[in-house]
Formats: structure tokens, sequence, C-alpha cells
């Protein structure tokens, strides 16, 4: 369980947060989305403990113990890192950190990134998967993810991607995910939570989601619904429409159209940005 | 955490060897070309002695650097370490080094060197140490370093004259050491507070929208000293 209350941010005197509160029950995989500076990272490095919040309390399950960030795994889009360290000094310094024994070197051996290279001649992609296996082993509890994962190629995002599925089906981790490629997390997600100007503008399931969230071909616009966005053709518009329920079927006219999460999310960013 | 702080450590304290060399070849300039008499021994002390500064301003000036150079704050502060573990950590093979040093220049030189120079060699790592956390340059950080042991240096003159007004008589090796102390009590502790409040809530925020508390405490503190200071010489010079 992370329970985010009264959270207030700021960086110098522009604000992110005001009076901000969020609950994620153990075990859920959550993603959160908005458009670019509406706060997502940094709400990451908040629950991360990289940021300090100005006011507020963000609190984990007991069972993290005194300090959750022991069982926290952070993969930041700033892929921090001591750079100047070799690879497997980089590992061996984890490792005195954490208490680990050893390393699930599982993504590394898939790439070509050597024990002796200097994490500062990595490239981004191999950076990552170096962080990837760094944050998995410690086995968290609770796993934050930035977007930083679109930087490794298709075969190694998926591996990574299977083994948060085989953790999750170990033990109830909580994971939050920050745009992460949509197609390649749909399956996994559960909850998904739109911010807008600091606050939670859309908070529902998946299942929800897709239910509530449709596009609708037609040459007008369907004046009893709220329109999120559209895309405007010669011969008629597809509109983006929030919240649209099963009765409103007989009433519309016009195609209605399911949409995958990448398509939901699209449809209300693009309504942020219009 | 502690070994990769050893070896940044022992990084430095190579890099500030220099000093060691710069007398070898000032010695063997000695014999080749000047022989203005220089004394063999009063070079390597003097080695030491330069060695011992350089180094104690270098380790303390470059306590974050790895962190800075790295940009590694943000992995810094996720591992689940206290602020105080860090600082310990970091803060041991430094202070180590510099009195394996001081020790080996004490074999050498003699008991007199750390005498005189001991507390000054502490107080310039302090001082590196304290503004490092606002001070990125190395450059600049020693400007700093500078002034604070000009202040330091005006401190203990001032302490030296109170402490024998208040009757206190020092003898040998305490007369120097007194008012050494008290005049590194007093410009360092304020620093020490300031330095400690500001790294205990440090996060990855850009470092200027974390120095409010820092410099609200040394810039006044600052001021103060130095009002201090020319208050005390020119009721000095007006005989008091």
């Amino acid at each position: 369980m992370i329970d985010i209350a009264n959270l207030s941010f700021s960086y110098g005197k522009n604000r992110v947060f005001k009076d901000f509160n969020l609950s994620l029950p153990d075990g859920q995989v959550c993603l959160i989305t908005g458009i670019n500076g509406v706060g997502k990272s940094t709400l990451l490095r908040l629950m991360a403990g990289v940021l300090r919040p100005d006011k507020g309390t963000i609190q984990f399950d007991a069972r993290l113990g005194p300090d959750p960030r022991r069982k926290i795994g952070f993969i930041s889009d700033a892929l921090s890192l001591y750079e100047s360290l070799t690879v497997s000094e980089a590992i061996a310094l984890h490792k005195s950190v954490y208490g680990l024994e050893a390393i699930d070197d599982t993504l590394i051996r898939h790439t070509k990134i050597g024990a002796g290279q200097k994490v500062r001649e990595l490239s981004i992609g191999q950076r990552t998967i170096l962080h990837l296996e760094l944050v998995l082993s410690l086995a968290p509890e609770v796993l934050l993810v930035d977007e930083i994962i679109h930087s490794i190629d298709a075969y190694l995002r998926r591996v990574f991607l299977e083994q948060i599925v085989q953790l999750l089906a170990k033990r109830r981790m909580t994971v939050v995910m920050v745009n992460v490629n949509f197609h390649d997390i749909e399956h996994l997600i559960e909850r998904v939570i739109l911010l807008k100007s600091g606050e939670i503008a859309v908070d529902e399931t998946i299942e929800d989601l897709k239910a509530k969230v449709k596009k609708v071909s037609a040459r007008i616009a369907p004046d009893s619904l709220y329109i999120l966005s559209q895309i405007d053709y010669e011969d008629h518009s597809d509109f983006f429409v929030y919240p649209f329920h099963e009765g409103l079927h007989e009433t519309l006219q016009g195609e209605v159209c399911d949409l995958n999460l990448a398509e939901i999310v699209s449809a209300f960013i693009g309504g942020e940005y219009a | 955490m502690l070994k990769k702080e050893i070896r940044d450590a022992l990084k430095r304290f190579v890099e500030s060897l220099v000093g060691l060399f710069i007398i070898f070849f000032v010695y063997i300039g000695e014999i080749l070309f000047t022989r203005i008499g220089l004394d063999y021994k009063s070079l390597v002390r003097t080695g030491f002695v330069i060695t011992l500064v350089i180094y104690a301003i270098y380790a303390g000036a470059t306590v974050f650097q790895s962190e800075r150079k790295d940009r590694a704050f943000e992995y810094l502060f996720s591992f689940p370490l206290t602020r105080r573990k860090i600082m310990t950590v970091k803060l041991a093979p430094r202070l180590g080094l510099i009195l394996a040093l001081a020790g080996a220049a004490t074999i050498i030189a003699g008991r007199g060197l750390l005498e005189k120079n001991g507390i000054i060699v502490l107080m310039l790592f302090f001082s590196a140490l304290f503004l490092s956390i606002g001070v990125f340059s190395i450059v600049i950080n020693l400007c700093g370093v500078s002034i604070m042991y000009l202040i330091f240096f005006e401190g203990q003159l001032v302490f030296a004259f109170l402490l024998s007004k208040l009757g206190a008589n020092f003898k040998g090796y305490f007369a120097t050491l007194a008012p050494q102390v008290a005049s590194a009590i007093v410009l360092l502790v304020p620093f020490a507070i300031a330095f400690w409040l500001t790294f205990r809530r440090m996060d990855v925020r850009p470092i200027k929208l974390q120095m409010k508390t820092y410099y609200l405490i040394i810039l006044p503190t600052l001021m103060v000293l130095t009002a201090l200071i020319v208050v005390f010489h020119k009721r000095l010079a007006s005989g008091l």
C-alpha cells in the first residue's frame, strides 16, 4: 500500500502538486500518464524518496520496513549511476549497499555489456539494461518505472516485461509506470491515472476506461457527450468521447469503436493540447 | 560504498602528491644549479606540509565530486542509507588519509610539524568540505577556503589576546593550540550547522533551490566575524 496524503511540492516558485492525494493498494499495476511537465516523473521521484515533499506524507506498507527505499526499485529517466565506475564495480557497489549476494544478470547476458566497460561508455539502451538488472535484483515490493524503457530494443523490452510478469506472479508487487510503451504493457495494467495541472483528472480501472472512452465516427458531433478530442476528415470526423455508456448506442448517429490503451491516452492528451 | 569512497579518497591523495614532486624537483635544482644551501630535511618538511594542505583542501572540496561529475545524486539518495551514514562513509577514508599523511610527516619531520599545523590542516579540510555543498568549482572553493583561512588566522590573534587578558596563560604547545582551536570552532560551527541542515534535507532538485538555509546562516556569520575582527583591530590600534 502506498498512501500519499496532502502532498505539496514545488521546484522553487513552480508549484507541481498542492494537497495531492493518491492511494495505491498492494499488488496493483498502475499507469500514470499526462502531458509533458505535468509532474509524472516528479511523483515517481517523490515516491522513490529522492525528492522530499514540501508538505504532506508518502507512507508505505509496514512490511517494507523502516526505510522503504530498501524495497523500492526505481528506474528513473535520468538513469543515474556512478558513470566513472566500471560495470563490475557498479554491480559490486549495488550489492554492498543492499547486502545482496548475487545479481540476476538475465538481461545483461542478452547484451554485449562488458564487465570492464565504464558505465559512461555504455549506450543509453545498455545503461537502461544495467539499471533494470540492478533494480530487479532487489526483489522490490514497489517498482517505479519511468518512461526510459523506450530506449531499449523491442526484444529486451519484452524480456524485461516478462521478468515483471514473473515477479508479479510470485508476489504482490506494486508497480507504477509512467508513459511506458502502451502496447507493451496494456495486458499488465490494472489502473490508469491521468494527471492534469498537478491533480488527478482521471482515475479508472483499465476495464472501466475502455468501456467509457470510445471513438464515434460521424458527420456531426454527438451533442450529448463530452468530446475529449477529435480528428477531422473530409467526409466525417472521429470524436473521442468520455464518459460513454452502452445506453447511448441507440441515440448516437455514427459508428462507435473500441479503443486500445494507446488510443485512449492519446485521446485524453490530445484534448489537453487542443 | 565504503570501498568506493576509499578509492575516491586515494585517487585524490595520489593527485595531491604533486607537492612532494615539486619539492623533489626543487631539491634536484638545488643540487644541480642554484646551490644556495637548501637543507634536505627542511625541504622534506615543507613538502609534507604542502602535500598535507593540498590534500586537506582537495579532499574536502571534492567530497561530492563523483556525484556531481557522474550525475549520481539521484542514485545516491535512492540508497537506503541515512544522511549521517553517507557522510560518515565519505569522511572516514578522507580523514583517515589525512591522519596517515600527518603521521608519516611527524615521523619524518618531527613532532613540531603537527603541533604548528595540525589544527590548520583540519580547519582547511572542514572549510573546503562545508563550502563544497554549494560551490561546484574547486577554484572557487579554494578562494572561499582562503577567505576562511584569513578569518581563522585573524581570529586566533584575537583569541590569543583575549585569553591572555582573561588570565588563561597556556604554555608551550597549548599557547598556540588554544587560540587556534577557539578560532576554528567559532568559524566552523556555523558552517557545520549550515552544511548539515542543507545536506540533511537535500534531494535531487537543482542545488540553487536548496541553499536558502545555508546562505541564511553563513552570510551573517561571515559578516559578523569580519566586523568583529575589524573592530578588534581598530581598538587594538587605538590602545583598547
